[in-house]
């Protein structure tokens, strides 16, 4: 078998949908149904009850600091740039891959961009262009190892982002480049609607075309079933490769669009910037992937889990909890989340032996 | 060896009046099906005693009971004059001198030859700090030395060895297990070397002339006291090795014959039981149709890998055409190869009525674009999607249909799976439901009928009712039939000789890389299938002298 049949390196998938004995008529299949049905609908709405629950605890305690509309609005908009990258790594999640390159490629961008913009004088428009264009062509690097060179996805994309951290510290000389113009940052964190700035939107819309993908077109169903099961796919007439490709192309473009929301929230472009959506993105895709639709990476999940982490991390650091406390959050977020769907699916499969 | 203890029973005499190991009365049922009913066997020092008997006659079964695999429902296994207590203790199989080799091997690929020969000794870490890897290669050196290896080097991957050395290489590697525990055991006494050797089908994969290493490797083991008890579906193979055979049948031994005294007929008769006047009334159904109209399928030249040349093949309208053969002959892949997905190189053209394909470059796409379909054996992992829910499964195939490229028509594609659930009786119809949470029977309905809304011309089958429930099975069949009626035909690659004979127009017998028999109408039987599936061997001239071997008459 090629590389393109082996099993899906992304188990979360199994976690499923609850399925228990299935009795065969009457109303003994109606009560296991119900049953089935409820147990789904708790286990889709704990994350965001545990959200609103998080944000009224911090509430209480930080009454004059905590829920203000400033203090949202912030929360809401200084973390877009995690909300894009996770909404980009479900695509190759989905698929069965991993893209650890995404952290890099955003710093990749943000820096092409401050470099063209503030160094060489281009128009900010061409430089973003110039910087989407590069997390393309990361992409597509990946998709040919992966796919036509079948090595491992995990492997490709460890390898490409460090080499891409590499370029972005050489391209920069190791420092910050900052003066970008305020033709990107205007509309990225200074205008606002509704008193939150813009960039949350562009966020729930990547969030809003990520869900028609995955619910309303034949390639998210093509992605699902790519993921779960590649054979199957393949035996059904569906080009896995090609479908595989596509994930990790687009996550790159992605990752490179959340660089130019990088860029435009601080004006200024970090080498080493991008590293820290890395994990956090992870964290946010498997949590995302316990709730809404349990069992199945969902855009609505997983925004919904990047503003859980945020929220959490933004109080404890608002109750006067150093910074680290960040690494620490979402380090057990991540394990938590990932052991959450094993405890599922191994409850469903002793249910049903 | 000490003297026998107190357990020893009835005669009470030496070691030496009792044979190797004495199984009594053995019964194991699993669920309601009785796998053994009442079987008594005696495996002798010294002998290689052949197992035959058909699919699901209880080989596999009885020899995962002396391995201590399966708990006996009753009876009694005795053990070099010794009553073993069952159940046996995990392991116990290899303090009592046992080795099996089993059908895949049981050997890692990509270590080398001395890491899979001292396996097991390799990972023991019980008294020892570091590993004495000069000793390691003292020891698998004289294995290899003693069988007759010699010419395996040591640092061999073993995925690079031929498929015989392969199997030999499971084989030697069984054999000094056993030989090594004995020693360390009681010391080193004659009766040491009265191992068990089980190898099941170790043929199957082999050519001829690598049968005839293997057989002489065997007599070698039981020149020095072991005893064999050899799987093989080839009567040739059990005559020229064998000393007794024993037939199983349905569970029960249906008798243990010397080899020198049976003739072939006596054989077949006791693997197949007398069911030849039964069976031969319900084949009226079985009237292929005329040879007039013009094919829908047809295969020409396939050759696959180093498993079959030259095949020609085809199908008529509402024909339902058969496949089968024994292990390791290649049938199944024909399917396969036809929906451009075997993983051996394949060579040869498809026509499906007017289109033209050539194998060579066939992917499941454009078979499907040709109008074929496959539903693979392997369910779990190439027919569904176990984690995924009825309906993401039954849409795969069809996904461009129902909607534009970029919008999906939930509405058509769930009005779409209802009426197929209804239409193939998948129960229970909750559109859903993850396919893991369904019967069998009910994963098969809902892979079928994700094909078979694509109306094919042609629809290929691997297996198609293993792992079914009796109702499924029926209506599956009752599928099948349909199917080739509506303006279609049907290819069965399948072992289950009896589904053959329910379903099928005419049967195909594939062995040694050829149609061994194509079996039409009235002569599509459970047991003429049987018979043509044993009776495939090796040409008469690569038979060694003094094998006495007839011609079978089922050779085209």
């Amino acid at each position: 078998m090629k590389a393109s049949d082996e099993k899906p390196a992304v188990s979360v998938a199994d976690a499923a949908e609850v399925s228990q004995n299935i009795p065969q008529r009457g109303s003994a299949a109606s009560i296991s149904r119900r049953a089935r049905r409820r147990r789904h609908l708790i286990e889709a709405t704990i994350l965001p009850i545990a959200w609103v629950a998080v944000f009224i605890a911090f509430g209480m305690l930080l009454p004059q600091t905590y829920p203000t509309v400033a203090n949202v609005a912030t929360m809401l908009a200084s973390q877009a740039v995690l909300v894009v990258v996770t909404l980009g790594l479900l695509l190759p999640l989905t698929a069965g891959d991993f893209d650890l390159s995404m952290g890099s490629v955003v710093g990749l961008s943000a820096m092409v961009i401050a470099q063209l913009n503030v160094q060489a004088h281009w128009p900010v428009g061409y430089a973003v262009l110039a910087a989407l264009a590069l997390g393309l062509m990361v992409g597509a690097v990946n998709a040919f190892f992966t796919m036509v060179m079948g090595v491992q996805s995990l492997i490709v994309t460890l390898g490409s982002g460090t080499l891409v951290l590499g370029i972005t510290l050489w391209i920069s000389g190791s420092q910050t480049v900052s003066g970008v113009s305020y033709d990107l940052v205007n509309p990225t964190i200074i205008d606002r609607l509704f008193g939150v700035p813009l960039e949350f939107y562009y966020a729930l819309a990547l969030c809003l075309v990520v869900w028609y993908l995955f619910e309303r077109t034949p390639v998210g169903r093509r992605l699902l079933i790519v993921g779960r099961g590649p054979v199957v796919a393949r035996l059904s007439g569906i080009s896995v490769g090609r479908v595989r490709a596509g994930a990790l192309i687009a996550s790159g473009l992605i990752a490179a669009f959340g660089g130019v929301l990088y860029a435009g929230t601080s004006a200024s472009a970090a080498p080493t910037g991008g590293q820290e959506f890395l994990l956090p993105a992870f964290a946010a895709a498997f949590l995302g992937a316990t709730t809404v639709k349990p069992g199945v990476f969902n855009p609505v999940g997983s925004t919904i889990a990047v503003y859980f982490l945020v929220f959490g991390v933004t109080g404890l650091e608002f109750l006067g909890a150093p910074t680290y406390v960040q690494d620490v959050f979402y380090g057990a977020a991540l394990i938590l989340a990932v052991t959450f769907s094993q405890l599922v699916r191994r409850s469903e499969g002793t249910a049903r032996s | 060896m000490d003297p026998p203890d107190s357990t020893i029973s009835e005669s009470a005499s030496a070691v030496e009046d009792w044979p190797l190991v004495r199984i009594r009365g053995l019964a194991k049922a699993f669920g309601g099906s009785r796998a053994l009913v009442d079987v008594d066997v005696d495996i002798h020092r010294g002998e290689i005693q052949g197992l035959l008997g058909e699919n699901g006659s209880g080989k596999s079964t009885l020899i995962k009971v002396i391995g201590g695999f399966h708990v006996p429902d009753a009876g009694s296994i005795w053990v070099r004059g010794r009553l073993l207590s069952l159940p046996m203790r995990t392991n116990e199989f290899r303090k009592l001198g046992f080795a099996f080799v089993h059908q895949d091997l049981g050997l890692v690929p990509s270590l080398t030859v001395l890491e899979n020969l001292r396996l097991e000794q390799l990972a023991e870490s019980r008294g020892k700090f570091y590993i004495d890897w000069q000793n390691e290669a003292r020891h698998a050196q004289a294995l290899l030395d003693r069988y007759g290896l010699s010419g395996i080097s040591q640092q061999d991957k073993v995925e690079s060895l031929r498929s015989i050395d392969r199997a030999l290489l499971a084989i030697i590697r069984a054999v000094g297990n056993i030989e090594e525990y004995m020693k360390a055991a009681t010391g080193t006494l004659a009766t040491d070397r009265e191992c068990l050797l089980v190898l099941d089908e170790p043929t199957a994969f082999l050519s001829k002339s690598e049968v005839q290493e293997l057989f002489s490797t065997m007599r070698r083991i039981t020149e020095q006291g072991a005893g064999i008890v050899f799987v093989s579906h080839k009567l040739s193979e059990m005559f020229e090795i064998t000393d007794r055979i024993t037939v199983l049948r349905d569970g029960h031994v249906a008798g243990t014959r010397l080899t020198a005294d049976v003739t072939e007929a006596d054989l077949i008769d006791l693997v197949l039981g007398h069911v030849l006047a039964i069976t031969s009334a319900t084949s009226d159904q079985n009237v292929s149709p005329v040879g007039t109209s013009e094919p829908i399928l047809s295969v020409e030249n396939l050759s696959i890998g180093g498993l079959l040349s030259n095949l020609n093949l085809a199908l008529e309208q509402g024909e339902v055409v058969g496949l089968t053969g024994l292990l390791g002959s290649g049938f199944e892949e024909i399917v396969y190869a036809c929906f451009g997905c075997s993983s051996y190189e394949v060579r040869g053209s498809l026509r499906v009525g007017d289109d033209c394909g050539n194998l060579a470059g066939m992917t499941p796409a454009k078979a499907m674009a040709m109008g074929v379909a496959l539903v693979p054996g392997d369910r779990q992992e190439q027919g569904c999607v176990a984690s995924l829910n009825i309906r993401e499964n039954l849409i795969t195939p069809i996904l461009s249909e129902m909607g534009t490229p970029v919008s999906l028509s939930w509405t058509k594609l769930n009005a779409r799976a209802r009426e197929l659930v209804t239409r193939f009786d998948v129960r229970p119809p909750d559109l859903a439901l993850t396919l893991g949470s369904l019967s069998g029977g009910n994963q098969q309905k809902v892979v079928l009928a994700r094909w078979l809304q694509m109306k094919p011309s042609a629809l290929l089958l691997h297996e198609p009712t293993q792992g079914v429930d009796v109702g499924a099975r029926e209506q599956i069949f009752a599928l099948i039939s349909k199917v080739a009626a509506d303006k279609s035909c049907v290819l069965i690659a399948s072992s289950d000789y009896e589904q053959l004979e329910r379903v099928c127009t005419r049967v195909l017998v594939i062995g040694e890389g050829v149609v061994q028999a194509e079996l039409r109408g009235t002569e599509v039987t459970r047991s003429r299938i049987a018979e043509a599936s044993i009776r495939s061997r090796p040409l008469a001239v690569q038979q060694p002298a003094g094998i006495q071997v007839e011609q079978s008459e089922s050779h085209q």
